[in-house]
């Protein structure tokens, strides 16, 4: 029950709810937006938001436009999402995507003494490490990560693995029951459910460049030096462990934070809120 | 000349790491060879790494993650 007095915005409110919406609209087996739209059953196809953006090696200009035009709806999510984060912050990844949002609702039904804590671990060094070689590999010719280690191929399956048959055998092989160990150690099993994402996800990592970029035109999760007295309250509670403590102070990484609300609700003076952020680039 | 700092190059390293078990193991699932995956052990190991890393670390200094 949130008892600092800080009144937060509707979507941020039920979170909870709308990231179970999240869940209904575009998981097995109702997945709503595939039905209404392409017909497509899931992200693999034109709402792939993972392939376009990667360069193969030998690859002429015009194939990798072709590209764009194979994953449309796929362009228009993620361009979407990122235009969207630069003005107002990541709440394609904290509110609607229903990837993380499986996770973090995964998570809360693992007991704590079960989870670990990543937070040791910087997120972002791993995240944009993982996302040079997406994007290099392909270019070199080495190979491609677009479907390996696809969060949007692995969650959908994992539900419509109880429906369809084709989806229980993606975890008959190999990379299949990675993806599946991947998503319950770093998702499922992780404090916070956030770690897969914090980690692995290529469209989050360009997520979190355009949500630092556009910090000083866009609203943020900020801190109030003035009115902040160091508990880290705020620390523990963040699913994306965006948050440190500087000189006694509450400091947020705007590359791994994303507008949850959690570190407003538990903050016991009030001092987290909504404001533009001052950046150092 | 900003120094890097070494953390953040270490576990950069692991992220490219993780992404190339990732390249490796699709390789080798395409070549048929499921069950002698080099790509997929590396990953898994990786991961397992970090996570016991991530759980012997239970004193969190305070420190600057990147902070704004």
């Amino acid at each position: 029950m949130q008892t600092n007095g800080v009144k937060q915005g509707f979507f941020t409110r039920y979170r909870t709810l709308v990231l179970f919406a999240g869940l209904l609209l575009f998981l097995p087996p109702l997945a709503f937006v595939f039905q209404v739209t392409t017909g497509d059953d899931g992200f693999c196809g034109s709402w792939c938001p993972r392939m376009f953006f990667s360069w193969r090696q030998g690859i002429s200009g015009h194939q990798f436009l072709m590209g764009f035009l194979r994953s449309f709806m796929g362009v228009a999510l993620v361009v979407g999402a990122l235009t969207f984060t630069f003005f107002a912050g990541r709440y394609w990844c904290s509110h609607l995507c229903p990837i993380g949002g499986t996770t973090e609702l995964g998570s809360h039904l693992i007991p704590k003494f079960l989870k670990i804590d990543f937070s040791a671990i910087p997120a972002a060094p791993v995240r944009y490490g993982y996302l040079a070689v997406y994007l290099i590999a392909p270019a070199l010719g080495i190979g491609a990560l677009c479907c390996n280690y696809c969060n949007f191929a692995t969650v959908p399956r994992l539900f419509g693995a109880a429906f369809v048959q084709a989806d229980m055998a993606y975890f008959y092989r190999a990379y299949g029951l990675i993806n599946l160990g991947l998503i319950v150690g770093l998702g499922f099993l992780a404090r916070g459910g956030r770690a897969y994402c914090n980690f692995f996800c290529p469209v989050g990592a360009l997520d979190a460049l355009s949500n630092r970029l556009g910090a000083t035109i866009g609203k943020r999760v900020t801190v109030s030096l003035k009115q902040c007295n160091g508990c880290s309250v705020c620390r523990d509670v963040c699913p994306t462990w965006a948050i440190g403590m500087k000189e006694k102070k509450a400091v947020i990484d705007q590359l791994s934070c994303f507008p949850c609300g959690k570190c407003e609700k538990a903050c016991p003076q009030g001092a987290i809120g909504m404001a533009r952020a001052r950046v150092a680039i | 000349m900003t120094k890097v700092p070494c953390k953040n190059v270490l576990y950069g390293t692991l992220g490219v790491c993780m992404g190339l078990g990732g390249i490796m193991s699709q390789m080798q699932c395409n070549a048929g060879g499921c069950g002698t995956c080099f790509g997929c052990a590396w990953t898994g190991i990786s991961v397992v790494a970090a996570a016991l890393a991530a759980r012997k670390n239970t004193h969190r200094k305070e420190e600057d993650h990147g902070a704004v």
